[in-house]
């Protein structure tokens, strides 16, 4: 037992010591965005300098983005495309992908046979965009959720981890008088929440930081989300033009504006993340097995 | 009662038999084309409609002219790619480095995830993991600024190897280190965030096994040797197979920041190399043929993974 | 990049154009020029249009709707929509629209590429050389730039017109005099100047920290052109005279390979940053700005900026700065800056448009109005009071919601510039007399223009980017890894093989065809 305590310390150890390391290594450069996006015009030098802690606390480059006109409206349009896209996009991946995991189910293997496919071939921008136009989604916030309803990738996978419930926890819910649908909402969705959470989170992640479509699909900056507009911000602070957005004062260092914008690009998601922390949770999973 | 019924008879029956099942089966199963439904006319109207936009590479696109009136060029793109005198090269690149990263950024969000399912104490698995998620919400564009800080003649890094006797270490200029450099790069950024499916399916583990090796006398790492990994081993051979699919996707963005011409002659992919022989002159043909050979290529690493993994006796894609 | 630079430079310029027709002494008149004196034919003012522009967006997006647009619908009795594309991703959006059928009315082209050749080959664009001449600014372009977009003969673009000189060598006056150097004249004596500045602390704080030029490599292009320039060695895509009668690309012209061998030699002996390959030009930018480097090119236009100036007194207040007059060219020749192509981008009107006069006419209107500095620029600031104030000095202030919903925002191209350019009167005296002597300087001599504009060869427009990508890559290796100048040589004759040849050959006949005319 002395031994087995000791292992087991020693293992833990080495262990939390090997991801603290790669943790601080992750964290240092991250450390250093956020320095850079508080320096101004005055502290010029520091830019070429490794900071690693703000050297004091200017708020201007984040009041810049702030002050752009469409700030607000563009970061309404991505609350809506992040909400709407990922509701649409878990409904219509879980939907598919549990009918896929079912083992007698009949259109399982062309389905996702095809599902493959589109994971390799695609008709391109063009072709795609003129399906869009002909639906008439065009200068709409459904062009950006709609045609980005499912990824192959995340159906494939999630199918997989449907496929991991025992069948016989469905057999008996069959036997109960449950039919697919029922068996679907009540057992399936309920025992994945860990897999459902991942995608969740995946989906939202993706659907934040979006921006092509934005800029492909709509033609007026009134539907821009945040991601187009924080991009279009480092691209005329980087231009030396002389106070676009505000002709009257010059406008902050381009890298500190850029890291300002990788700041607002991220912490509304990793405020997401710990959120959506207690579904992933062990344990509902496995009681059904037993019983 | 003895039936004598001709062949003809017989065959007829057969397949009445064989419709009545599969009407008996739409029926059995209706609730399951239903949930099934919106996702297929999701990529029956989004994928499957605009793929007849494939044809653009076999003729001379002009998106005014439309599809279908752009004269007809043939092969001539699938040529002007084989005939580049750099495509050899550029393939070589390619596939090195995406074996590169198949064989080290892969794994390396394997391995985290078994760590970070062994802590205890849930305070700092939450910590750990969001620390290392942190560099995936970074633009490529950044990542190299940081980079370049790090490594240029005067950065920071290049000083302490400086220190540990590496004088004039080019890091970013030397040929021999831009391979090693990207790989760095890649799993710095996305290894922590690749974590997150492992760790999901490592609670699909049953806790039992854990309990009953213990009381067998197995140590922590033998538990996780024969316990957890075993356990997402389907999960990562989906995600194995899936990744040859993208076998000559190696990361544009990243790569072409990184490029300069020292390093171009191992740097240069596929992707990049498309980008300046035409994309930025909106030559739509050119990228459809590279997107198509790619797409087969793609198609044939999938299939010969697939093929494979079903003979080492695991459950494969299809 | 290259483009949006002088893009916004053009948007400063017309900021000031406005803010010296407010000091001019003829009154504002914001009555709109009447169509009756612009076109005779048939453009019924009482007819409304819907007119689409696109257009690309250099700086914060104005308001969809507001107060601009609707003066710009009154005005011109149009309803107007106006569509500001992100420049990163300008060609993609731009293929979208032209194959779906939602073609704007006038919209934007960056290049004579072979984007626009095709489209114009396919008949998308609207011919417009039998309708300038109606308008008295369009009439005033000038024809060697209108050739710039001409196809097949019939001209198909309104150029955005900007100023012809182009980059311009600046240099640390402080640090010459602190060395009691002399300005450089001759290759050699720059190559003696970037010594002195490397080895000798000229910025006297005891430490070897600084160098000689700065220099920077971003998307195939090597900055400080303008220490190229002078011997006539251009950016990899413009081609210079190989003074036989015929044309040759950069790096490729008779100088180059002796200018190839200098830039090695600055780069061992430490003259230039060991990390300009990796540097990009707003690195570049600030070495010099912040006191690393002595010497740097840019477009005259644009390099002598309060702002910048304001940066480095900053870091330095010694900081003095001074233009470098053109350099004797390598061969012993004069040597002279070279000139833009007068342009950065064309409007083209769709052929759709053309259906119907009327329409035609209002477009042109429109277009012609904005070229006219005095016609655009009261109306374009808005209303006094709401838009922006008068200040004391005779500038203007905007107000937020001049910044988002004035009409000058919504501008599809820009006013001529009178002279070569307009300089901000309201900058202070030690900025304008530097910007005029900037100028002054760019234009001094005989200075010459990319020699391949308007010459069109299908080799070129297939292979050209990647030729000149090789080439360009393998000079560089070259120069960073010492290699000997005989493997320059071999370069050249690869890249001959690869489809210079052909390429030289067929831009040589065109190039002499055009001049025969």
């Amino acid at each position: 037992m002395f031994s087995t305590k000791w292992s087991y310390r020693i293992f833990d150890g080495t262990n939390i010591l090997l991801l603290l390391g790669f943790s601080v290594l992750t964290f240092i450069p991250f450390l250093h965005v956020f320095a850079m996006s508080f320096l101004s015009l005055d502290n010029a030098k520091e830019f070429q300098r490794f900071l690693l802690w703000p050297t004091q606390w200017d708020f201007t480059s984040y009041q810049y983005i702030y002050d752009t006109r469409i700030f607000f409206s563009s970061l309404k349009n991505t609350v809506w495309i992040t909400v709407v896209g990922t509701l649409i996009n878990i409904a219509f991946t879980s939907s598919m992908a549990y009918s896929c995991s079912r083992r007698s189910f009949s259109g399982k293997r062309w389905i996702m046979l095809m599902v493959l496919f589109t994971m390799l071939f695609n008709g391109g921008l063009i072709p795609t965009y003129l399906v869009v136009n002909g639906l008439g989604l065009i200068d709409s916030l459904w062009a950006i959720v709609i045609p980005s309803a499912v990824s192959a990738f995340n159906m494939i996978v999630l199918k997989e981890f449907f496929e991991g419930i025992h069948e016989s926890i469905l057999e008996s819910a069959k036997i109960d008088g449950c039919n697919d649908l029922g068996i679907f909402f009540r057992i399936v969705l309920p025992l994945s929440l860990p897999a459902l959470a991942t995608f969740t989170l995946f989906y939202a992640v993706a659907n934040w930081n979006q921006y092509f479509a934005s800029i492909i699909y709509t033609n007026s900056s009134d539907l821009w989300p945040l991601q187009v507009l924080l991009r279009q911000v480092v691209m005329v602070g980087q231009s030396d033009i002389f106070g676009a957005i505000d002709l009257s004062a010059p406008p902050p260092p381009p890298l500190s504006i850029q890291m300002a914008t990788v700041m607002y690009t991220s912490l509304p998601i990793l405020l997401l993340y710990p959120f959506l922390q207690k579904y992933f949770v062990k344990g509902m999973t496995l009681g059904a097995v037993k019983g | 009662m003895e039936v004598t019924t001709n062949a003809g008879d017989q065959i007829r029956t057969e397949a009445h038999r064989r419709r009545q099942s599969g009407f008996r089966r739409l029926r059995k199963e209706k609730y399951l084309w239903l949930l099934v439904l919106p996702g297929l006319i999701y990529f029956a109207v989004f994928k499957y409609l605009p793929m007849f936009g494939i044809v653009i590479a076999f003729k001379k696109y002009n998106p005014f002219t439309g599809i279908w009136k752009s004269p007809w060029a043939g092969f001539e793109y699938f040529q002007r790619m084989m005939d580049s005198p750099d495509v050899l090269r550029v393939l070589w690149n390619t596939l090195v480095l995406s074996f590169y990263q198949i064989a080290f950024v892969f794994f390396v969000p394997i391995v985290l995830a078994l760590m970070i399912n062994e802590i205890a104490y849930p305070w700092l698995k939450r910590l750990i993991q969001t620390v290392i998620y942190l560099p995936h919400f970074l633009s490529w564009v950044v990542v190299a600024g940081v980079f370049y800080l790090l490594f240029n003649s005067g950065g920071s890094v290049t000083s302490i190897l400086a220190g540990l006797g590496y004088d004039n270490a080019n890091v970013l200029t030397d040929p021999a280190m831009f391979r090693p450099l990207i790989i760095l790069q890649s799993i710095w950024k996305e290894a922590g965030w690749g974590t997150i499916l492992y760790l999901a399916a490592l609670l699909g583990v049953d806790p039992e096994l854990y309990e009953a090796a213990k009381i067998d006398g197995a140590g922590r790492f033998r538990q996780m040797w024969n316990i957890s990994l075993p356990g997402i081993r389907s999960t990562v051979c989906i995600l194995l197979i899936l990744r040859m699919g993208s076998v000559l996707d190696v990361g544009f963005e990243q790569i072409f920041l990184m490029l300069n011409p020292q390093v171009s002659q191992v740097g240069e992919v596929i992707d990049t190399y498309v980008y300046f022989l035409g994309i930025r002159q909106g030559n739509f043909s050119f990228a459809a043929a590279v997107g198509l050979t790619k797409g087969i290529v793609g198609l044939l690493m999938i299939a010969s993974a697939n093929w494979l993994t079903r003979r080492l006796g695991e459950k494969g894609l299809f | 990049m290259k483009v949006t630079k002088p893009a916004f430079t053009m948007l400063s310029i017309l900021t000031t154009a406005s803010l010296l027709a407010a000091c001019a002494s003829s009154p504002a008149d914001p009555s709109p020029t009447p169509a009756s004196t612009a076109s005779p034919k048939a453009d019924d003012m009482n007819k409304k249009y819907a007119v689409k522009a696109m257009t690309i967006l250099y700086g914060n997006p104005p308001a969809a709707s507001g107060y601009g647009i609707q003066a710009i619908n009154e005005r011109y009795n149009i309803d107007f929509q106006f569509n500001s594309v992100p420049s990163g991703d300008y060609n993609n959006k731009l293929a979208t629209a032209f194959a779906s059928g939602n073609i704007p009315d006038i919209t934007l082209i960056e290049d004579s590429t072979q984007t626009f050749y095709n489209y114009a080959e396919a008949g998308a664009f609207l011919p417009l050389e039998d309708y300038i001449k109606d308008y008295p600014n369009l009439s005033k372009i000038p024809q060697d730039v209108l050739d710039l977009m001409t196809y097949k003969g019939h001209l198909y673009g309104i150029p955005r017109i900007r100023a012809a000189s182009n980059w311009v060598l600046s240099i640390r006056k402080d640090w010459l005099d602190k060395l009691n150097l002399p300005m450089p004249t001759t290759y050699e004596e720059l190559t003696n100047v970037m010594k002195a500045f490397t080895e000798n602390d000229p910025d006297g704080n005891g430490q070897k920290d600084t160098y000689g030029m700065a220099m920077s490599y971003a998307s195939g292009f090597i900055s400080s052109v303008a220490a190229f320039t002078p011997t006539k060695v251009m950016p990899f895509q413009s081609w210079v005279e190989d003074g036989k009668g015929g044309i040759l690309p950069g790096w490729a012209a008779p100088n180059g390979r002796e200018l190839v061998k200098l830039v090695t030699d600055w780069y061992r002996e430490g003259y230039i940053s060991k990390d300009f390959v990796l540097m990009k030009s707003s690195q570049s930018e600030e070495d010099f700005l912040l006191g690393k480097a002595g010497i740097h090119g840019d477009f005259a236009f644009n390099a002598y900026s309060p702002e910048r100036l304001n940066k480095a007194r900053a870091a330095n207040p010694d900081f003095q700065w001074d233009v470098v007059p053109p350099l004797t060219a390598l061969d012993g020749t004069e040597g002279s800056y070279s000139l833009g192509s007068g342009f950065y981008g064309f409007n083209v009107l769709s052929a759709k448009a053309g259906s119907d006069e009327g329409k035609v006419h209002r477009l042109l209107q429109i277009l012609d109005d904005q070229m006219n500095a005095s016609g655009i620029v009261p109306f374009g600031d808005g209303e006094e009071g709401v838009h922006f104030t008068n200040n004391a000095d005779g500038t203007k202030s905007y107000t937020s919601l001049g910044n988002s919903e004035r009409p000058g925002l919504y501008l599809l191209t820009n006013p001529i510039p009178e002279g070569d350019f307009l300089i901000n009167p309201s900058l202070p005296d030690e900025i304008k007399q530097i910007q005029k002597k900037a100028i002054d300087t760019a234009l001094s001599g005989t200075p010459y223009k990319d020699a391949s504009l308007g010459v069109i060869s299908k080799t070129k427009i297939d292979k050209g980017e990647e030729l000149s990508k090789f080439l360009l890559d393998g000079v560089v290796n070259i120069i960073v890894n010492g290699e000997p100048i005989d493997n320059y040589d071999l370069l050249i004759e690869e890249w001959k093989t690869r489809g210079a040849d052909q390429m030289i050959q067929e831009m040589n006949e065109s190039y002499k065809a055009k001049n025969a005319k």
